[in-house]
């Protein structure tokens, strides 16, 4: 049995993505038609690398990472030292495709839109760091639940890159797989279950 | 037919071939299925869209076995991003990455089922022998008290100071477990008596071919009567290499009940009452954390050995529908749940060591849905108001059982956070705060979207699991289920598995 209609406000992911990416179009509209790419510059090295991210949404996802990831004191790595963008790219490469569209589009909407919507009416990737923090946490608190759960996207998509590494293992405590190490006390703790 | 394990990966070309019986999806229902079938002398084909992982491919890496065993590299979540739905994928499905808690449907489910759903034949004494079957298959014991790592030893303290009901599960592990802590990402100690190590090769041995790699895209079918299905084989990322076509007159859906919906969907099977994919319950979840002065090391050892069940009542019109467990992650799984990025998000997992982990898991209400746009499967579900305050309970108990254990401090994450340091604290957990996108909710047990029933206006299969209208197409999975459950349902669904491959078997007697 279903209760009553829930009155919460949700919008479906693909209309939120269609209002995003129309936001984005006017955008482009409205400026120079070289927009999209200007400013977005890599190395070579690093763009000859990337599988699923053009260099511009490579450069938003590295911004995203170098927030989402700052760390509280220096006995944790910074996440440019743990590739964490280009890692980032390698799982939306192997992402489905239409999962990595949306990813994608997503980037763009952050850049391009939800500044604005913070009240800080600049590209994300030109903001400093106290800027994009409020762009993050406006999305993270936004009304709009959809927002929310894409800052959980991006988010879980950044941790993902950050502590599969070793080295952040050690200042949370975490000790890694147990595999290839001797296997201690605590472990060696066997099902005794009668059968 | 002699049978076999075939990797999908490996084979260049199109695949053609007959086969008596063909399962879509090899998790528990469609394992259980392939082993029944192929011992009753019929020649069985399994296809399995994820591929096959043993004990040897598990690194106890996150970052490595959440892509390969999970669905959508396991980022699924429903329609609006509000609940992440945690599902399997590769040879033994959820099975292989599951933590191995073993219930019985509970009595009060099956009454229900059989006075509000017309399923006249099942009650807990007719489910009785399979239950017994499928417990001795896979080695069903209840977990010695040994085992409760630190995790369960907080929900039990807790829960025992509060004299709160609780008690020990059952698993299905043998001696080969170690206690390691990394069931959800594969047992690299073959540990576990799953459906990948201990039906999948009985079925192979009873001449079943097993292919991993290779995804059922629709089931064919003419004049009311299935005639087989049509699907591709895929490189290691999922990706199409070649086609695979199986004529067969008997087709058992076994994709879980969200693939098993997505494949009926994309059939275009007669739905006159547009039944299929519908009545999806998940059993969400709210994440409760709660911190301590002493370590803890959840990671460690066998992660669920201990339930609470004060506020468990699965009989009709209960307003106590919350099971409370131990959910501990690892370091990603953790930090992602972790509330608010940057310096704060560092600060709270350096309490890694020192922090226990419940989920307030509900029997829901809620009628989910999962439908095809395009190509693509999507999922509706918004909690009720009913169920967001059953998820409000869970949290708030949950809370509870922490400060009676002696956490500092215990935290919902939400939007803000909810913190809570004492009782009078808890006061703020209410059903509003489980609007969706607002508390992280997690789910781990799809269930229902071809839901059995005697009445075809509101059901997809009948008792026996046979399609209402589709003569040959059966469904061997969770799909099955009218409701939730309320619990965890592998043995539910090995159960009901073995139930229908004998209608199966009988059917398709009758109809030689
Ligand atoms: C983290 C986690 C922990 C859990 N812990 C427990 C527990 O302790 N106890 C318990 O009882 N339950 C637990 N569960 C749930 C339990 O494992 C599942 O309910 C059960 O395995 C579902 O069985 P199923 O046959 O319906 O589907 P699954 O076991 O999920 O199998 C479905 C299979 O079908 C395949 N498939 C899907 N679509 C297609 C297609 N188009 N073509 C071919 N193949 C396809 C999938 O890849 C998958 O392998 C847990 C689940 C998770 C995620
Ligand atoms: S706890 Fe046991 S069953 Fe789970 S992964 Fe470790 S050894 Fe395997």
């Amino acid at each position: 049995m279903s209760g009553p209609p829930n009155t919460t406000k949700t919008v479906s992911r693909r209309r939120f993505l269609k209002v995003g990416v129309a936001g984005s179009a006017a955008l482009a509209l409205g400026g120079a038609l070289a927009w999209q790419t200007r400013g977005y510059e890599v190395p070579a090295a690093v763009s000859s690398r990337l599988r699923a991210l053009s260099p511009k949404e490579y450069l938003i996802a590295k911004a995203v990472a170098a927030r989402v990831l700052r760390r509280d004191a220096d006995d944790l790595p910074m996440p440019e030292e743990l590739h964490v963008a280009e890692y980032i790219d390698g799982m939306v490469a192997r992402l489905d495709e239409a999962n990595r569209t949306d990813l994608k589009r997503l980037l763009h909407v952050l850049e391009h839109v939800l500044p604005w919507s913070a009240a800080k009416p600049s590209r994300f990737t030109r903001l400093d760091g106290a800027g994009k923090d409020a762009v993050l946490a406006s999305m993270m608190s936004s009304s709009v639940g959809l927002l929310r759960g894409a800052f959980e996207a991006l988010k879980s998509l950044c941790v993902m890159a950050y502590f599969r590494d070793a080295r952040t293992w050690g200042a949370i405590g975490y000790d890694g797989p147990l595999l290839n190490r001797p296997v201690e006390g605590w472990a060696r703790l066997r099902v005794r279950e009668r059968r | 037919m002699s049978g076999g394990f075939r990797r999908g990966r490996e084979i260049q070309q199109d695949v053609a071939a007959t086969a008596d019986v063909v399962i879509c999806g090899s998790g528990a229902g469609g394992s259980m299925a392939a082993r029944e079938l192929a011992r009753s002398g019929l020649s069985v084909m399994v296809l399995e869209e994820g591929g096959d992982h043993t004990a040897r491919d598990f690194t106890q890496r996150e970052d490595e076995m959440i892509p390969a065993l999970f669905q959508e590299m396991g980022g699924r979540r429903t329609e609006d991003l509000s609940v992440m739905i945690l599902s399997g994928k590769g040879l033994g499905g959820s099975t292989v990455h599951n933590t191995n808690l073993c219930k019985r449907t509970a009595p009060e489910i099956l009454t229900q089922w059989r006075e509000d759903h017309g399923l006249r034949g099942i009650s807990e004494q007719s489910m009785s022998p399979f239950f017994q079957r499928v417990e001795q298959d896979l080695g069903v014991v209840p977990i010695d008290p040994i085992r409760l790592n630190g995790n369960n030893q907080i929900l039990k303290a807790g829960a025992e100071h509060l004299r709160y009901r609780g008690g020990m599960l059952s698993h299905n592990r043998d001696e080969r477990c170690i206690g390691s802590g990394f069931c959800e990402l594969g047992c690299a100690y073959d540990g576990k008596l799953n459906a990948r190590r201990v039906l999948l090769p009985q079925a192979v041995e009873a001449g079943a071919i097993v292919y991993s790699d290779a995804r059922v895209v629709r089931v064919l079918h003419d004049d009311g009567e299935a005639r087989g299905v049509e699907g591709v084989l895929t490189d290691a990322n999922g990706r199409s290499r070649a086609g695979i076509r199986i004529h067969t007159r008997t087709v058992c859906l076994a994709g879980s009940a969200i693939g098993s919906a997505s494949i009926a969907l994309r059939s275009g099977i007669h739905d006159p009452h547009s039944q299929i994919g519908k009545s999806l319950r998940i059993h969400p979840g709210a994440i409760i954390s709660g911190v301590f002065d002493r370590v803890v090391e959840s990671f460690r050892g066998i992660p669920q050995s201990y339930e609470c069940t004060e506020f468990l009542d699965l009989s009709k019109g209960s307003n106590k529908r919350v099971w409370i467990i131990p959910s501990f992650a690892h370091p990603i799984g953790s930090s992602a749940l972790t509330p608010g990025f940057g310096p704060a998000l560092m600060r709270q997992m350096r309490n890694y060591p020192r922090t226990a982990v419940l989920a307030g898991m509900i029997h829901d209400e809620t009628e989910g849905r999962v439908y095809l746009d395009g190509e693509r499967t999507r999922i509706d579900y918004v909690p009720n108001a009913q169920d967001r305050e059953q998820l409000a309970l869970g949290a708030r108990e949950s809370a509870r059982i922490f400060l009676a254990a002696g956490a500092r401090e215990v935290m919902i994450p939400a939007v803000p956070p909810m913190y809570v340091r004492r009782e009078s604290d808890l006061s703020q957990i209410t059903a509003a705060r489980f609007a969706p996108n607002d508390a992280k909710l997690t789910a781990v047990h799809p269930m229902g979207t071809l839901r059995m029933g005697a009445d075809p206006h509101s059901s997809v299969v009948d008792e026996r699991g046979r399609h209402h209208h589709l003569s040959g197409l059966y469904v061997v999975d969770g799909s099955l289920f009218p409701t939730s459950i309320g619990g965890p349902p592998q043995m539910s669904i090995y159960a009901f598995a073995m139930k229908v491959s004998g209608h199966v078997v009988q059917d398709m007697r009758a109809r030689s």
